[in-house]
């Protein structure tokens, strides 16, 4: 029989005056942090993943890329895990038609003319992969890093574009702009230690 | 030519579903200093208007030539009745304004350096003020810059320019310096500009006062004699400071698709200079370009171009035509043409580009220009033509080689830099 163990948490999310303030956390009832198949996984909820700013970007049709982000180290500083999920939102406005994929080994996409069901898509995070074990017994801190990024077309193009020229290395079409917001920073959610994590059983 | 581009045109892209919906509202997003009518107004599409085709991308570049935004993304969605439809406008605002620094090239400057800096979006109505700075082999200018695009709160752009320059100018093309003869032209002046988007949207008017000091001097006459020296004794003469003060209206238009893109750029400009409003030299000045690029089919563009113009009156011979800068050809050397400008001119060109990516596109080119001047009453005609190749390399370094003139040109413009949105 599966046993969870209930962690409250609290995730404050700070960041640097001249950005927008967001409200992104994970509520204290929705985390937890368990093994199974010695594999150090999360599930969580996040609150308030869209800023307005996001929003307006979402319902202008604008595709809009979210990274979510989550990290484990030691008191130290070493790093013992990271993982990431990213997700791409595209809005036809004109059909009123939502479309979320999920790139992923096994990638789905949810399609809806709700923005609720996305939302929910979105923030719901379900059996996350943290890290193998074995992990030190030590305390860990989980952190986590969440990046919502409305792209235009034409960046998406100069994306594309930049890639390749990389790729070349080419220094000609140096031509940087450093008009891009930086990413978002590195915020605590909880610290535990592995050894008083539940084991989650296999079906 | 006509014809063919009427063709070309006949295979444009399919239209939209939503073309010619009525736009019921226009909705702004995203904006945090900036008004939102600020925004509505500017937009070459109003309340009430039929939806074009080409709309969308008009109102995007409106708005990016604002230099108010990071983004700017316009898109549209169903009204609230069959026929109606809502345009949506999202912009990201820059905190500041931008800084930037590049390397530039022409064939008449030389290599140089470019900076600028533009604080944009003053009390949040658009307003923007700027300071640019370039220095080149053969060419150093500055500039101020102040621009509104509401003036008066009334659809009218407003811009003021205080700027100066000093270049240095052969007056005959000759390998050796010493036997070419040289001048230097300096240039400080302001310019007041007031302008609209016209009634057919992609087009744009602006009329323009322009006040300039010019100074004319470290005249080095050429070694050997050349058209009986008409020029160079020109240049001798005006040695020293003069004042032109012209009156200039400006019609233009262009393809929303970048450099080499989709699209037909025209550009009209008539200038004129009166010794009633403080000029040296009556005289009036008409220039044109017309450019169409259309896509054949994947990767491949035909670009059919002409520019020409005249003057009529007595210009001085600054002002005169030449075969350079604005007007380099693509396989025949600057001023090879007549060097002593003309105040007729002509370019015409035709060019085939396939797109090689991620390098640019390699092309064939023909072109043909020639400039007319009359010196008391006799015609002096130049022309030339040329056919060859090139290789546009990232959209930014233009190499032409001229197959039967065996010259090689290269035209570029900012070649690589670094900008800072802050």
């Amino acid at each position: 029989m599966a046993r969870f163990i209930h962690i409250p948490m609290l995730v404050a999310c700070m960041f640097a005056p001249f950005r927008p303030v967001f409200a992104q956390h994970i509520s204290k009832d929705s985390l937890y942090i368990y093994v199974q198949s010695d594999t150090l996984r999360v599930d969580a909820t996040i609150a308030s993943l869209f800023s307005k700013r996001a929003i307006d970007a979402i319902e202008s049709g604008m595709t809009t890329s979210i990274v979510v982000q989550f990290r484990l180290r030691t008191g130290r500083g070493d790093q013992v895990g990271q993982r990431g999920l990213t997700t791409r939102l595209e809005h036809d406005i004109w059909e009123g038609e939502y479309r979320l994929i999920r790139q992923a080994a096994q990638a789905d996409t949810l399609i809806t003319p709700r923005f609720e069901d996305i939302r929910r898509g979105c923030s719901r995070l379900q059996g996350l992969d943290l890290a193998g074990l074995p992990l030190p017994n030590v305390p860990l801190t989980l952190q986590m890093r969440i990046d919502v990024n409305p792209i235009s077309p034409e960046q998406q193009e100069r994306t594309r574009r930049w890639l390749k020229i990389l790729e070349k290395g080419s220094y000609l079409e140096f031509f940087y702009s450093l008009d891009s917001p930086p990413s978002s920073e590195w915020v605590d959610v909880i610290k535990f230690r592995p050894s008083a994590l539940p084991h989650l059983l296999e079906k | 030519m006509f014809k063919y581009l009427a063709i070309l045109c006949l295979i444009a892209a399919p239209a939209l579903a939503q073309i010619g919906h009525e736009i019921e509202q226009i909705e702004v997003r995203g904006n945090e200093k900036t008004r939102a009518e600020i925004i509505r107004q500017v937009l070459p599409i109003k309340i009430g208007d039929p939806l074009r085709e080409g709309d969308l991308d008009r109102c995007r570049v409106v708005l990016e030539r604002l230099l108010l935004f990071r983004t700017v993304f316009v898109n549209v969605k169903p009204g609230t009745q069959k026929g109606k439809a809502i345009l949506v406008v999202y912009v990201r605002e820059k905190r500041f304004g931008t800084l930037g620094g590049s390397l530039e090239y022409s064939e008449l400057d030389g290599f140089g350096l470019a900076a600028d800096a533009y604080y944009a979006n003053l009390r949040g109505e658009g307003k923007l003020i700027g300071a640019a700075y370039g220095w080149r082999e053969r060419l150093k200018y500055w500039g101020f810059r102040y621009g509104d695009p509401l003036f008066l709160k009334t659809n009218q752009a407003f811009h003021i320019q205080v700027r100066g320059s000093s270049a240095d100018r052969d007056i005959f093309r000759h390998s050796n310096p010493d036997i070419r003869g040289r001048y230097d032209l300096e240039r400080i002046g302001f310019a007041l500009g007031i302008g609209q988007p016209s009634p057919l949207r992609a087009y744009h008017f602006v009329l323009k006062y322009a006040f300039e000091a010019i100074q004319i001097g470290a005249f080095q006459r050429p070694a050997i004699a050349t058209g009986d020296e008409v020029f160079a004794n020109e240049i001798a003469e005006a040695e020293g400071r003069e004042k032109l003060s012209t009156l200039a209206l400006h019609l233009f238009k262009q393809s929303t698709g970048g450099p080499w893109g989709h699209g037909t750029d025209f550009n009209a400009r008539l200038t004129l200079s009166s010794k009633v409003l403080g000029s040296v030299a009556n005289y009036a000045k008409f220039r044109t370009e017309l450019y169409r690029h259309q896509h054949l089919f994947a990767g491949h563009i035909l670009s059919l171009g002409i520019k020409a113009g005249g003057i009529w009156g007595h210009p001085p011979f600054y002002e005169r035509f030449y075969l350079d800068g604005d007007n380099q050809l693509r396989g025949i050397e600057r001023r090879v043409i007549g060097p002593e400008g003309g105040t007729l001119f002509f370019v015409a060109e035709a060019l085939y580009a396939v797109a090689i990516k991620p390098l640019g596109r390699i092309y064939a080119f023909a072109e043909s220009g020639g400039v007319c001047r009359f010196v008391n009453d006799n015609s002096r005609r130049d022309a030339g033509t040329a056919i060859g190749v090139g290789l546009l390399l990232f959209n930014r370094i233009d190499i032409s080689f001229g197959i039967n003139t065996g010259t090689l040109i290269v035209k570029s413009h900012r070649f690589g830099g670094i900008k800072f949105g802050l």
